[in-house]
């Protein structure tokens, strides 16, 4: 599951691989006078994740053909294989048993590309047409991001820049 | 940015935003606006305890030069200014030797990481000391530390 779903999470728009990466894009970069630096990350990522709101934004994805053709994955046996992973989570502490029933637990080896795909595809539905009218760059991996802000250039904005 | 800061938070994720500045951290990056550019140097919390393996661990020998190398180009790779390559390559050096390791035996791995460091193509940027120049005397040992000129010609 890991391995396939690797494929598609380093093709998404904003995925940022390591910071010689994010080095390299920058050093490419001339910023406009305007430009500012911000982060953003999330709280709490793993154990917020919504697991019924995961499979459905993961299936609406991996089930259009364009995604399957493109990487030649079927997509039916992944999610089937993703529902298994993501609701059969148990944990034994000392001599009590439990069930995962919300929240993708990180441990599991699909974790970070679960996660990282769950957040790209609403990037690319929602975020990239921030890009580059207000956002000149931005890129995000799992729960932390990273953005170069255009901010309005009123002069005195800027000042207090 | 209310617009964008809204529109992240409604992915089902609570997510938080740092103030917009000129300088920003980001993972082990000091990322900083000068000019029209972003530079950057490496980051390590005030807390960080750079803990290495020390000499009289069991591992292979080519751990010690792998840990040197693959540092070393790190540091290459990831900071803008020489300046400040040079004072990641001191402090890796010193945090060597407070764990017990000897200079003259760190020593040539480090010139030899330098070495590699600056002649093979770095990712993300170009030799920062000009094509062909490595720096030399870093001031890591008493061997090193009255070379005359700071530069040296690297051979052809």
């Amino acid at each position: 599951v890991d391995a396939l779903l690797q494929l598609v999470v380093k093709d998404q728009a904003l995925y940022l691989k390591n910071s010689a990466e994010l080095k390299g894009d920058l050093d490419e970069m001339t910023l406009p006078a305007n430009a500012s630096l911000f982060t953003y990350n999330v709280v709490a990522m793993y154990p917020s994740l919504n697991t019924a709101q995961c499979l459905e934004r993961l299936s609406g994805f991996l089930l259009s053909p364009d995604i399957s053709q493109r990487y030649g994955i079927g997509p039916k046996a992944l999610l089937k294989a993703i529902k298994l992973i993501m609701y059969n989570n148990r944990m034994r502490f000392g001599n009590v048993l439990v069930k995962r029933i919300s929240g993708i637990a990180m441990g599991i080896s699909p974790a970070p590309t679960l996660a990282n795909l769950f957040v790209a595809i609403y990037e690319d539905e929602h975020i990239l047409p921030f890009i580059p009218t207000v956002v000149k760059y931005l890129r995000c991996f799992i729960n932390d991001g990273f953005g170069i802000w255009l901010y309005d250039p009123d002069p005195l904005l800027m000042i207090a820049i | 940015l209310k617009a964008f800061q809204v529109c992240l938070n409604n992915s089902g994720l609570l997510w938080t935003f740092s103030d917009r500045a000129n300088e920003e951290i980001f993972w082990d990056l000091r990322l900083k606006i000068e000019g029209r550019k972003v530079v950057t140097s490496l980051y390590a919390k005030p807390l960080a305890l750079h803990l290495y393996l020390p000499p009289h661990s069991c591992h292979a020998p080519g751990v010690l030069s792998g840990l040197i190398f693959g540092n070393v180009l790190c540091i290459h790779q990831l900071c803008s200014a020489a300046a400040d390559i040079k004072k990641e390559l001191k402090l890796f050096f010193h945090c060597l030797l407070d764990h017990g390791y000897q200079p003259q035996k760190i020593n040539p791995l480090f010139q030899q990481a330098i070495d590699n460091a600056t002649v093979k193509p770095l990712v993300g940027g170009s030799n920062p000391y000009g094509a062909g120049v490595i720096p030399h005397g870093w001031g890591l040992g008493p061997h090193m530390s009255n070379q005359g000129t700071p530069w040296r010609r690297f051979p052809a």
